[in-house]
């Protein structure tokens, strides 16, 4: 909560100016109807001059022009602050994990955690404007009224207040019963997001086998689940607003019991009776967002927890002193990588060496480290033991950019922006030319979808690449990568998506390119790898093999074993 | 569009009706408090009425207090039980389009939107549902009530009311129609921008291998600011309709009040008639003020349900009413011929003229390069596709005269990436025979080399898998998917042979489960392995869309012109480039 309220500070004279104009707001509603309640009073008096009136008349129209305009005022205040929030948030968020040990960027990666982060961020936006106002706007009615109200009656002034902070209790009471449902309704509606999914993709599945009915019946049953629980969570809502409600009308009628024998005993002049119950029944229109902002508060603490926790469960990385790397070369001592949690390590006791130039493929089965491998060379993933050297410095000593300038990665889960096909490529070089980018897409066998693209380059990619096909988006990655031009060349199975033709193609521009550069390519594909100067069989994280092509042909073991699978393949990728 | 949604919740209309009778019943409870109000207070200020005397109409305000809070809980309940049919309703049939789309229309790229069209769409119609569309209803009835009950006392204060009423419209079209557009293409860029933040943060590693991401912040809060203030730029016009609303009314509030107190100065109107009336004017506008506060929802609303009239509408395959089904048992002799088949919006025909046959007690092995059609061929068996021309005929019949359902009943289908439904192993094997007895379906995984690791899982074939459940291998996929499908016991078997994933031992065993159920079944078998295809009676090779040859495994070895160069022990792939 009070690092939540931080994220206001820089916009506390925003935030006050827009608390201060919806208190006003309501302050002059409350005029308005009081002195609207004066003024009919006395008129029913008979006053011997109309000109006595001229005071409240001319107040009610001050009132109701006062109300209007800052309404309309803090509600623009309002979003602003609630605008400038997002966009801080957003900022702040992105600085803290983009500073994150790249190791640490890599947890996150791939899981649904960054999109339920991004999500919670979103309804964070919600925290001064649903959250955070209301009750602070009820607080200072509750007080406005009971200084108003105080000089005509005092026991009426402490009953009004006091009914006005009690409508708390039926907000609590909602969040009580709302925040039970509340995991149902998260878990139906996980349930039924599964159900849609799974059928969607499996609709051949179900159409083949006969089974649409069966599933669709289902499939609405998670559906009622789902409903059931919002309709308990917005039972809560109602019921508390009916309370509100009610508790205002009471706090009315009684004020009115405790006014009328004032009036009869001549402690209170009888036009103020009017007024008096007239404000009680207005004040209560302070109360009536309080269940939505109670309901906000907890959502948003909720979600400034796990934005919190995620930002700071990581220690930012100590400022070692910056070193930096002598030449391109790689090398690998007694490398193992364990993760948390694993049963086995993910590569055990790796020595590798990579002068510059070198060229190495790393093969086995899926699962077998080859991943993890790469991983550990861009300084996402970090050793438990041993040592990984570059240019002769050990990793951890070099700043995660020197790292990765040294190398061009094309990885399995190269992400595609959601930017044009351009925008993606000149990724690898923001300042390449056209020219450049051209002869990039070139390389990567990306001329001829260009070509049907009525828009070229400016095409938008859609979220994901979702508008090109794997292989294309393969492609771009490649293309991306080619682009920069660096001195070691990382391939996590670089042709995954293409089908034979291409894959001959790209990985002809990706051999003619590593000359005199480092290669290290992770690939389950056997093909052309003739040419490696080394290749290394990975299984279970440990090197079980390695030699040229022929050695291990000649060897008869898991390499030999692959590459007679391989050869039963046909070409129809 | 709303008069399309309040079509499309027709069903639930009884719901919508008594939602807006109960408000109606509540407008009149708020007329009745009002007067009863004002009377207490006239004889307690006038009539110096003493507590005693009192009494009587307190407890009936007190009455009128609590009807008021039992009604308005009533209401919301109501609309919420509405919105709840209508969306399960939605749901039911959005989900029914879908399948009606049928894999070619709802798969791939458009899966991702159709999903949240069904689940997101229609949960976002949710506040337009409860809330929005009911306050539509309330902006017109409350009103109404409010005035002829303030007609009834005082003829000037209702003509104040009707004065203000009747410009408020024009102040809304005004303003509303020159906002509406501009905030509608806002409200749109906002979700743009949530979304990019999202595919920004989800690409950090990316931009961090190639050194970008130090700079993405810079632009992050750019972005935002920019946003800002064109959004503050339009919500400045957008809210300039609320303010008027709220101008009218407490300038009414006022106007309402001096002419009362002219009224009562007069000596034309009693001071109860006149508070009542006072009392009632916010509630005259409270209702439009509330369609004010419920804009986002009714925004949402619409951008919701046009994605959702969008599939509703959207063009698909006409239900087949054919009927008719072959006597048993049929040879089913499958014949293609002259078959094209074309996607909507691609240039090239899928299959362009294709002759086949599939003879009895064949199997046939269908090879060819990536994007030859070979998937194609399959979806037009299932009839999920119709051909351009040509005929598809099982024994003379053209399939598009069968009964679907019982052509279907023919095949056991096996996917190259097969669908695990959530639930358990059991009922994802029994998928295409639910009364299977259990006996049958362990031994079609046995058969399919499913039973060692289903029985090895904690809780056996009772296991739940599946989203939520355990996560399974492709491999352990591909087994249950082929235990699946021998245990349908139909005469035929397509398969979409799954490309390998060089896990040796399961590409191994998926290997021998595929060998042994396609010998128990005939089966039509889109190999992708040497071995697969050699143990195919005939094997016939798609190009481009066509049949480039076909004939026995041995036949196309010697004298092939595509067959030979598909393998890679033929043609030793050796040197690239």
């Amino acid at each position: 909560m009070v690092r939540l309220i931080a994220f206001l500070k820089p916009h506390r004279r925003l935030a006050l100016s827009a608390f201060g104009l919806s208190f006003l707001a309501l302050g002059s509603q409350i005029g308005l109807i009081g002195t609207s309640a004066y003024l009919i009073s006395r008129a029913a008096l008979r006053p011997q001059t109309i000109l006595l009136l001229m005071v409240p008349i001319v107040g009610v129209q001050f009132f109701s022009i006062l109300r209007s305009a800052s309404r309309y005022l803090e509600r623009l205040l309002a979003h602003d602050v609630t605008f400038r929030l997002l966009g801080d948030l957003r900022v702040w968020f992105f600085g803290r994990i983009e500073a994150m040990p790249p190791q640490e960027v890599g947890r996150f990666h791939g899981g649904d955690i960054l999109s339920r982060a991004v999500h919670d961020i979103d309804s964070l936006q919600d925290f001064y404007l649903r959250a955070l106002a209301p009750p602070a706007v009820l607080l200072l009615t509750a007080l406005l009224v009971w200084l108003v109200l105080r000089g005509m009656s005092a026991p009426v002034a402490w009953l009004v207040a006091g009914a006005l902070l009690l409508s708390a209790l039926p907000a609590l009471l909602q969040l009580r019963l709302a925040s039970r449902l509340g995991g149902e309704e998260l878990r139906a509606r996980a349930d039924l997001s599964a159900a849609i999914a799974d059928g969607v993709q499996g609709v051949a599945e179900l159409l083949a086998y006969g089974r649409v009915e069966s599933y669709q019946a289902d499939l609405q049953a998670v559906g009622r689940r789902l409903t059931r629980a919002q309709r308990g969570m917005r039972r809560a809502g109602a019921l508390a607003l009916a309370l509100i409600g009610l508790l205002g009308n009471l706090a009315m009628i009684f004020a009115l019991v405790l006014a009328i024998p004032e009036v009869r005993s001549g402690g209170l002049p009888g036009w103020d009776l009017a007024v008096l119950a007239l404000i009680a029944l207005a004040a209560f229109e302070a109360a009536g967002p309080l269940p939505q902002s109670f309901q906000a508060i907890a959502r948003c603490l909720g979600a400034g927890r796990r934005i919190f926790e995620l930002a700071d469960g990581v220690e930012p990385p100590l400022p070692a002193a910056r070193r930096e790397p002598a030449d391109a070369s790689i090398d690998l001592r007694g490398l193992s990588v364990r993760f948390a949690g694993a049963a086995r390590p993910a590569l055990q006791d790796i020595h590798l060496s990579l002068p510059l130039g070198r060229h190495v493929a790393v093969v086995g089965p899926s699962g077998a480290g080859k991943s993890t491998l790469i991983a550990c060379l861009t300084g996402f993933v970090r050793a438990s033991e041993g040592s990984l050297l570059l240019g002769g410095v050990p990793i951890e000593q070099i700043g995660p950019d020197d790292v990765r300038r040294l190398s061009a990665v094309i990885a399995q889960d190269t992400w595609l922006f959601n930017a044009t096909l351009g925008e993606n490529i000149r990724l690898g070089s923001p300042d390449a030319t056209d020219d450049e980018v051209t002869d990039a897409a070139e390389a990567a066998q990306l001329l001829p979808l260009l070509a049907m693209l009525p828009e070229g380059l400016a095409t938008v990619v859609g979220e994901r690449g979702a508008r090109l096909s794997g292989g294309e988006r393969q492609r771009v990655a490649i293309a991306r990568a080619l682009l920069k031009d660096a001195p070691i060349l990382l391939l996590d199975e670089p042709t995954e998506g293409l089908d034979a033709p291409t894959e001959e193609g790209v990985m002809g521009q990706i051999l003619r390119l590593a000359e005199g550069r480092t290669l290290l390519m992770a690939t389950h594909r056997l093909g052309g790898l003739e040419a490696m100067d080394e290749i290394i069989v990975l299984a279970a994280g440990c090197i079980v093999e390695r030699g040229t092509h022929r050695e291990l042909l000649g060897r008869q073991g898991l390499y030999a074993h692959l590459w007679a699978l391989q050869a039963d393949l046909l070409q129809t990728g | 569009m709303p008069r399309r949604i309040l079509r499309e919740a027709w069903s639930a209309r009884a719901k919508l009706f008594a939602t807006i009778l109960l408000a109606f019943a509540g407008a009149l409870l708020v007329v009745a408090q009002a007067f009863l109000m004002a009377d207490i207070i006239a004889r307690a200020f006038l009539g110096g009425a003493d507590l005693p005397r009192l009494l009587r109409p307190l407890e009936l305000l007190v009455a009128v207090s609590l009807a008021r809070a039992v009604v308005s809980y009533l209401r919301e309940e109501a609309a919420t039980a509405f919105s709840a049919r209508v969306r399960e309703d939605l749901r039911g049939r959005l989900f029914g389009r879908i399948l009606g789309l049928g894999p070619v229309g709802a798969g791939g790229e458009r899966s991702g939107e159709l999903i949240a069209t069904v689940l997101d769409g229609v949960e976002g119609l949710d506040a337009y549902l409860a809330h929005y569309l009911p306050q539509t209803a309330l902006a017109a009835l409350i009103p109404a009530v409010v005035l002829v009950a303030v007609l009834a006392q005082s003829r000037v204060a209702g003509l104040v009311l009707l004065a203000t009423a009747g410009l408020l419209p024009y102040f809304m079209i005004l303003l509303g129609r020159a906002a509406q557009r501009r905030t509608q293409r806002q409200w749109r860029l906002l979700q743009t921008l949530s979304g990019h933040f999202l595919d920004v943060v989800r690409g950090l590693p990316t931009l961090q291998l190639f050194g970008r991401s130090h700079r993405q912040v810079e632009i992050i809060r750019r972005v935002s600011a920019e946003h800002r203030e064109a959004t503050l730029d339009t919500l400045k016009i957008a809210f300039l309709s609320a303010f008027a609303l709220e101008m009218l009314a407490s300038l009414s509030m006022a106007l309402v009040a001096v002419a009362i107190s002219l009224g009562l100065l007069g000596g034309t109107l009693h001071f109860a008639q006149g508070l009542g009336i006072l009392i009632l004017v916010p509630e005259f506008y409270l209702p439009l003020r509330g369609l004010g506060s419920d804009f986002h929802a009714g925004m949402s609303g619409a951008v919701a349900a046009e994605r959702i009239f969008a599939l509703l509408d959207a063009p698909g395959t006409a239900a087949p009413h054919a009927t008719r089904r072959l006597e048993q048992p049929a040879p089913l002799e499958i014949r293609l011929q002259g078959v094209t088949c074309r996607y909507p919006g691609r240039p090239r025909p899928a299959l362009a003229g294709v002759d086949l046959t599939w003879r009895p007690g064949e199997t046939l092995a269908i090879v060819g390069p990536s994007g030859a059609g070979k998937s194609t061929l399959l979806r037009l068996l299932l009839g999920f596709i119709e051909p351009e021309s040509g005929s598809v005929s099982v024994d003379g019949v053209p399939i598009g005269e069968l009964d679907l359902d019982w052509w279907r009943r023919q095949i056991a289908y096996v996917p190259q990436s097969p669908t695990i439904f959530p639930g358990s192993v059991l009922a994802n094997i029994t998928l295409g025979r639910p009364d299977a007895p259990f006996a049958d379906v362990s031994r079609a995984a046995a058969t399919a080399r499913a039973h060692d690791f289903i029985s090895a899982l904690p809780q056996g074939y009772a296991t739940v898998i599946g989203e939520g459940g355990r996560s399974l291998s492709q491999g352990e996929r591909q087994r249950i998917a082929l235990a699946r499908a021998l245990l349908r016991r139909a005469p035929l078997l397509l398969l979409d042979e799954p490309t390998a994933n060089l896990d040796a031992e399961s590409d191994a065993a998926i290997s021998a489960a595929i060998a042994d159920v396609a010998q128990g079944m005939r089966a039509l078998i889109v190999a992708h392995r040497l071995s697969t295809a050699e143990r195919a009676s005939r094997i016939a090779v798609l190009a481009a869309g066509s049949v480039a040859e076909a004939g026995s495994p041995a036949e196309l070895r010697r004298s092939g012109l595509i067959y030979p160069g598909l393998s890679r022990s033929y043609r030793q792939w050796t040197e690239v480039g």
